[in-house]
């Protein structure tokens, strides 16, 4: 599936970046294919246009903002949050003309991230009562574009047969590769898997978790946020909670941008944030070293790829989006090599 | 339009590379998406050919010149300035082949460049009488591709409006916005604007000018030669000439090199050319950051719909309408990916 080329993909909250991080400058990002600007007015609500001035097409990021409106940074040609061109300074009175406006886009905040949806959204952007919650304290992990579509990120994530193997210097047991099969339910989001799974327990999580055996168990309730972010929330026996939140933004048909943030039912004292970062970024930087490696293009349809009884979540996936599509009137787009590999695969396997 | 689908843009002279360059052996250089090679032969005429062999299709461009042929650095297959082969080695007794198998393009040297065009030309290089005149220095200033088409390089080039926004931290007064409106004569294959331009003098340019006033005024006297190149004349009160030569060569539809030099009316003792370089440097950054984020299929119908104007946009729409009346005068319509996009889109 190419995603910048499936209409009803523009059609989901997206998280385009950490509230934050949104300050007084315009920012640029680009959004299943389009090239967006995100920027705040005077008070501080979050608006996206397209990033491309209506009069000579130059980039509305590379400008500023005055009074909470962007400045085109070629002629000052100047756009309100809801993309009208509020003035020309060019004209005698800087009074625009009639009907001189850029595309705005929905945009809003929600769990401390600015979303943008390209289109009226189907759904809306799922409750996380956990942030805030004060029993939670929130830990910001990373922020950065991965070479990987959000479709293999997801099933990574609700995969419990990779641990073994691409998690094996962390958290990993190679030695125990078959997992129990996970129980899948319907959610509004999308659809919510548990699972119970013993994993290694090196120093720095012994630390981080108040917990001094080599091993323990992981009980999962990971919930898939359509189309690709996810909520994973891990309890340990001894009761600590430890939710990843795993954002991800299409930016085009190859990559995504990745919010990751925690909650965490303890405290600083008990584990320095700094701790809970390192660990969880070993664990990513696993990941996205096998990720940015596979083909961007995930076919939805069960033939073009092999399968095993624990891909089931990832195949749920796919279904789930085909099914998206078809009510939606489109057929799965693919790229041409795709064809070339299927015909390779279908060989290999006779 | 996207040039590279427009052939009567191959009818043009463009400047591709500094003569200094080709001493040094035959160089590569892509005009319209067509690959050449350029090199100085025995006679010391400068030259253009495909960069082809036709033989297994190696580059040219990759071997080296033996008296007036050029050598291809697969088999040794050698071409002389008509493109014709004259040695083919693993048959010693042949004289080449018969034919000329290399496709040649009219090829010059003119203001230190080399100039080519593809196709017969439709108007003569500009003549420039301060080449070599005495009371002017030519000094070379850039030569580097940019990604954007060459139309919205001479398009910025003419618009007085952008000054004081893209070069408001160089000449621009961002506090004064109303740009004063050009004058414009049609010449055949362009035009000559010619405008007033009040402007901020920085400290750098009060050096360069010998003017220690904090705002100047440009008399500016600018011309445009079909498809994209400029000549920007700036008169300052005292006299001093500033003449900026820039052409913005295409490379493809989304690239152009900008070919720049100036001419000047002083001395290197009145302003050390590598100050009146780190001036313009900085200015064609400012342009150069803007230019490279816009639309590279700059479209030509003022009532497209794809963008909107205001009356400072005149010149550039004036280029537009001349570059659309070439077009119909030569049998083409304007190649462009709008339409097709927005009909995808609705």
């Amino acid at each position: 599936m190419l995603v910048t080329r499936q209409r009803i993909l523009r059609r989901f909250w997206y998280p385009i970046i950490p509230s934050d991080r949104l300050d007084g400058k315009p920012h640029p990002f680009t959004l299943l294919g389009t090239n967006i600007v995100l920027f705040r007015d005077a008070r501080g609500a979050p608006h996206a246009l397209i990033d491309r001035c209506c009069h000579r097409t130059a980039r509305l990021s590379q400008g500023w903002i005055e009074a909470g409106n962007i400045v085109c940074p070629y002629h000052g040609w100047t756009y309100a949050g809801d993309g009208r061109c509020v003035r020309i300074p060019q004209r005698p009175d800087g009074a625009p003309g009639k009907n001189i406006a850029v595309e705005a886009f929905r945009c809003c905040e929600r769990h401390g991230v600015v979303w943008v949806a390209l289109e009226e959204p189907l759904r809306d952007i799922p409750d996380l009562p956990e942030y805030d919650d004060p029993a939670y304290r929130r830990v910001f992990e990373f922020y950065e574009p991965w070479d990987a579509p959000g479709l293999r990120i997801m099933e990574n994530s609700f995969d419990n047969a990779h641990f073994s193997f691409v998690h094996k210097a962390s958290f990993g047991i190679i030695d125990d590769p078959e997992p129990v099969p996970p129980r899948l339910e319907p959610h509004p989001a999308g659809f919510v898997m548990y699972a119970d799974v013993p994993v290694k327990n090196p120093e720095i999580q012994k630390a981080n978790l108040g917990i001094t055996a080599d091993r323990t168990m992981r009980h999962y309730e990971k919930t898939w946020w359509m189309p690709f972010s996810r909520k994973m929330k891990v309890t340990y026996p001894n009761g600590l909670v430890h939710i990843i939140m795993t954002l991800t933004a299409p930016i085009d048909d190859r990559r995504s941008q990745v919010i990751q943030f925690l909650l965490r039912s303890d405290s600083e004292a008990d584990a320095p944030a700094e701790n809970l970062v390192r660990f969880d970024r070993q664990v990513t930087h696993e990941d996205r070293a096998v990720l940015e490696q596979c083909d961007p293009d995930v076919p939805l349809a069960m033939a073009g790829e092999l399968h095993m009884p624990t891909d089931q979540p990832g195949l749920e996936m796919r279904r789930m989006l085909a099914r998206l599509l078809a009510e939606h009137g489109e057929a799965e787009v693919r790229g041409d090599h795709a064809h070339a590999d299927r015909g390779r695969l279908a060989r290999s396997c006779a | 339009m996207l040039a590279t689908h427009q052939p009567v843009l191959r009818r043009f002279w463009y400047p591709v590379m500094p003569v200094d360059r080709i001493e040094a052996g035959p160089q590569p250089f892509t005009l319209l998406g067509e690959k050449i090679v350029l090199w100085r032969n025995a006679d010391g005429a400068v030259v253009a050919l495909a960069d082809r062999c036709p033989h297994r299709s190696a580059a040219l461009s990759k071997g080296w010149v033996d008296g007036n042929a050029l050598v291809c650095p697969y088999h040794g297959w050698s071409y002389d300035a008509s493109g014709t082969c004259v040695r083919v080695p693993q048959r010693p007794d042949s004289n080449g082949l018969r034919g000329r198998v290399v496709p040649s393009f009219a090829c010059t040297e003119r203001y230190g460049h080399v100039w080519v065009a593809l196709d017969e030309p439709l108007a003569a290089i500009p003549d420039w009488p301060e080449e070599g005149a005495s009371g002017y220095r030519r000094i070379d200033q850039f030569y580097e591709p940019w990604r954007c088409a060459g139309l919205r390089l001479m398009e910025n080039s003419f618009d007085n409006a952008h000054i004081h926004f893209v070069h408001r931290n160089t000449f621009g007064d961002i506090n004064d916005p109303s740009p004063p409106q050009p004058t414009i004569e049609p010449l055949p294959y362009g035009f000559v604007a010619r405008s007033d331009v009040p402007v901020y003098n920085s400290d750098l340019q009060k050096k360069n000018l010998r003017d220690d006033s904090a705002f100047t005024v440009r008399h500016i006297t600018a011309h445009w030669y079909m498809p994209f190149l400029r000549r920007l004349h700036i008169r300052y009160p005292s006299g001093l000439d500033h003449i900026i030569i820039t052409a913005a060569t295409p490379i493809d539809d989304e690239r152009s090199q900008i070919v720049q030099f100036c001419f000047r009316s002083d001395s290197e003792a009145d302003a050390p050319a590598s100050d009146i370089i780190a001036f313009d440097r900085r200015v064609t950054e400012e342009d150069r950051a803007v230019l490279e984020g816009t639309d590279f299929d700059v479209p030509l119908d003022m009532h497209s719909g794809v963008e909107r104007h205001m009356p400072s946009d005149q010149p550039g729409l004036v280029m537009r309408r001349l570059l659309l009346e070439l077009l119909a005068a030569h049998g083409e319509s304007e190649q462009t990916g709008h339409y097709a996009s927005r009909a995808a889109a609705e």
